[in-house]
């Protein structure tokens, strides 16, 4: 008996110091005190010595009341601090819950920061075990806020989803890249590369863009005295009826601004510079190129979908040829990479000769001159298929020297395959490949098999 | 005393030495060997199998006998608590060390507000809760726990093949021979499990089996340690190695199954903790082996007390300590290379050398 006793004494007094022991970190982690940020934006403060941070919410009280998230808005509160760790110090007492980076999806730096350099910011970031890797870099060139703001869409109206689909698409359009910060890290610490981040930025035709940047700022110069400010959405719909007629006049200047920009090339296309009007405020076409850990420049849409050809990330794209002198015709062709790129480097000369094989396959979309579609039978594929490997062979070399010449880094990691060609880092390390980069040869070789559309007509 | 079946030993060498790849070696490896880290987990392999099959070959005059009784056959009671402490001493260490690491990485990543010694009590309890029970309750739940970690980490392995840089291998010999093959070769450490060949002997049912027993161990960890070592090679630039979390726990945050699967990380965190769990107790129970030996007592139920608030004691004493990289680094080895691989290849050769002197005695 009294051993039954000594037992239940004993892991009674046990439960009670592990309840007392664990009461803490359960008090924090419980879900009732912890806010998920969804998305995190960073700006450079006006005074440009501390940061503007911004953190996004999901609403998550219209889960208890309707059960419905989809037309709730985000919150949005901005603080001023010195960096990401104090600023969600001071959110933590602001909100008086515990802000949870676990559930964020997307890290936006402003362009204006990430000229000084995000390192110590990634750094930050990586040390906190919430982050996850997979999450998304943008680099916008209007300010992270504004983005952050702006970036719902109405095809999808749940934001989680929203940022969890956003970035994948770009593997059937090349048009930008799904870079999440996880891996930027990783090439950060790698001396030898240069580095990629998602370009975005407002639609530039966005309706009621106009007043939601002037909101923003309205209130972003009420409130510049204070540290702190919170607003809804930037995409928070009033129902006033002036209000409805300033939308209808905002869609017929962005109508009419879209019909001056006509129709825009590929090789054209960024961030900000698309002839889309529609619903979502922002759009993310093109890469920001870092070099060291700060932002040198910018890949447009061309430049891309050659990078990612090059690093086979893209499952299919398409071309057009709008060019006389290399075909005769208007042609749009849908390509696909037949196998990994083929990639090989010299460094038997004074300067690495980097040679690129990319074999494609891909069928006609549309072929058309400006009056007539050609007939089945007059269609060379044969000229198809040159005119393609021209056209390719040229936008991967001009994107080539661009990253030599402009940029001075190596953004397509061809240094992992110099590597191969050194037995020991030592060895590696004295060639020098960061200057070599510089001096570098490039072959190009693109063989494309293009095949009729579906539609033989 | 029940004794262990062949299968139920061989994970148990397992168990030992996959919680050190995991928590410490693996890290240690592609820090120091940067792209030769494959190369290195191969060439250790081997070298472990060489030296499991001295220490095999040198056991065979001493069939069903553990290494404290040779060394009282070499020099008496003396020389076998000598040796017994030695070995509590590595034991205790290596337990101290990859406890204080987990709690750690436990508490950055769940019980930030928690102080440390409640987590470190609740495997201390838990620990002495096993060792409370029968004499193979643990080696059973032992090669369940030891073979789910083997299969997630197998899993993790193939689940991250879409973020491998294959070319992180190259250049080929890292940071030169001499740091793959020469300097690399402390990272035998992490074949800590070597130390319970010196004991398994008289625990076996069939104690003949103890040389297939121990080199099938050893094989699973190397295959084991390869695939880990490769997965943290082939993802991680060998700088975002190093950190207070053990990188497998990192790469896994990459691991991406759509939607559906999204928090694998806490699911591996808990494998981690049940194999920590039943890796201290198999060392505690080796600890109170040992400590029974050199007392000469009967019971070593009692033994346990003392054993587990030393245990506390060290990892208070560790956690104290904020260079504790280094030291889990260096010391860590030299404890290793000193007490597992010397002293106990030491007293095998001697014991051999007398045993050929006294051909007609009988030890048990």
């Amino acid at each position: 008996m009294k051993k039954v006793f000594y037992k239940i004494l004993i892991v009674s007094i046990v439960s009670i110091i592990f309840i007392y022991g664990f009461s803490g970190s359960y008090s924090i982690s419980n879900t009732d005190n912890i806010s998920y940020v969804t998305a995190l934006g960073i700006d450079l403060s006006d005074d440009k010595s501390s940061l503007q941070v911004t953190f996004e919410f999901m609403d998550t009280s219209s889960f208890f009341t309707s059960g419905d998230s989809s037309n709730t808005p985000p919150i949005i509160n901005t603080i001023a601090a010195t960096s990401i760790s104090s600023a969600i110090n001071l959110l933590n007492v602001y909100v008086e819950k515990n802000i949870n980076l676990s559930h964020c999806k997307v890290f936006v730096f402003s362009q204006e920061l990430a000229k000084k350099g995000i390192s110590s910011e990634l750094t930050e970031l990586m040390n906190n075990p919430q982050v996850r890797p997979t999450s998304n870099l943008i680099i916008s060139k209007c300010s992270a806020r504004e983005y952050v703001q702006n970036s719902t869409s109405s095809l999808e109206k749940i934001l989680t989803k929203y940022y969890d689909i956003f970035p994948k698409g770009s593997r059937s359009t090349g048009y930008t890249a799904n870079i999440t910060i996880g891996n930027f890290y990783n090439n950060l610490l790698t001396k030898s590369s240069g580095n990629l981040a998602i370009l975005g930025n407002l639609n530039e035709l966005y309706p009621s863009e106009s007043n939601s940047s002037q909101n923003s700022s309205s209130s972003e110069s009420s409130d510049s005295s204070g540290s702190m400010m919170s607003s809804s959405s930037g995409k928070n719909s009033s129902s006033s009826s002036s209000e409805e007629k300033n939308t209808d006049e905002d869609n017929k200047k962005a109508k009419k601004k879209q019909a001056e920009k006509g129709t825009i090339s590929v090789k054209n296309l960024i961030a900000g510079d698309s002839n889309i009007v529609g619903d979502r405020g922002t759009e993310n076409i093109g890469l920001a190129v870092f070099n060291n850990g700060k932002y040198v420049g910018e890949l447009n849409a061309m430049d891309t979908l050659c990078h990612l050809l090059i690093q086979e990330d893209v499952i299919s794209f398409l071309l057009t040829i709008d060019n006389p002198e290399i075909y005769e015709h208007y042609i749009d062709v849908t390509l696909k990479e037949n196998i990994s790129p083929h990639i090989s480097i010299d460094i038997s000369n004074e300067n690495p000769i980097i040679n690129i094989n990319i074999d494609l396959t891909g069928r006609i979309a549309l072929i058309k001159n400006s009056t007539t579609v050609p007939e089945e039978n007059n269609i060379d594929l044969d000229k198809i298929s040159n005119a393609v490997n021209f056209s390719l062979k040229n936008e991967i070399l001009e994107y080539l020297n661009k990253t030599k010449n402009t940029f001075n880094c190596d953004v397509d990691n061809f240094y992992r395959d110099a590597k191969r060609k050194f037995k020991t880092i030592d060895e590696y390390q004295k060639y020098d490949w960061i200057n070599k980069y510089k001096n570098c040869d490039f072959n190009v070789n693109v063989n494309s098999l293009i095949h009729l559309g579906i539609i033989d007509s | 005393m029940k004794k262990f079946s062949n299968k139920e030993a061989i994970f148990i060498i397992v168990n030992l030495c996959s919680n050190i790849s995991i928590l410490i070696a693996d890290q240690i490896i592609v820090d120091s060997c940067y792209s030769s880290s494959i190369l290195n987990s191969i060439f250790i392999s081997i070298l472990a199998l060489v030296i499991t099959t001295i220490i095999c070959i040198l056991y065979k005059k001493f069939v069903g006998i553990n290494l404290l009784d040779i060394a009282e056959f070499i020099g008496g009671k003396f020389l076998k608590f000598i040796i017994g402490i030695f070995f509590l001493i590595y034991v205790m260490f290596s337990m101290a060390v990859l406890l204080c690491k987990l709690t750690n990485c436990l508490q950055i990543v769940y019980y930030s507000m928690t102080d440390i010694i409640y987590i470190l009590l609740s495997f201390i309890l838990a620990t002495g809760f096993i060792c409370r029970l029968s004499n193979n309750a643990f080696s059973k739940s032992n090669l369940i726990v030891t073979s789910v970690s083997l299969i997630a980490i197998f899993l993790v392995f193939i689940a991250n093949t879409n973020n491998y840089i294959y070319n992180n291998i190259f250049p080929i010999l890292g940071n030169g021979i001499n740091s793959t093959i020469i300097d690399g070769a402390t990272n035998l450490f992490t074949f800590g499990g070597i130390v319970y060949l010196y004991f398994l002997p008289p625990k076996l049912n069939n104690p003949k089996d103890s040389f297939k027993v121990s080199i099938s161990g050893i094989l699973i960890f190397s295959i084991f340690l390869v695939i880990s070592v490769t997965t943290i090679t082939l993802m991680f630039n060998p700088k975002l190695v190093k950190g207070q979390l053990f990188p497998i726990y990192t790469s896994i945050k990459y691991i991406d199954f759509g939607t559906f699967f999204e928090r694998l990380d806490s699911v591996f965190l808990l494998i981690r903790v049940m194999n920590l769990g039943s890796f201290l107790g198999v060392s505690m129970s080796l600890c109170m082996e040992i400590l029974k030996n050199i007392l000469s007592v009967t019971d070593d139920k009692p033994l346990i007390y003392p054993l587990l608030l030393l245990l506390l004691s060290i990892c208070i004493s560790l956690e104290k300590i904020s260079k504790f990289d280094i030291l889990e680094n260096n010391l860590f080895k030299i404890i290793f290379f000193s007490i597992v691989i010397s002293l106990g290849i030491f007293i095998l050769i001697l014991g051999n050398i007398k045993k050929i002197f006294v051909k007609n005695k009988v030890y048990r």
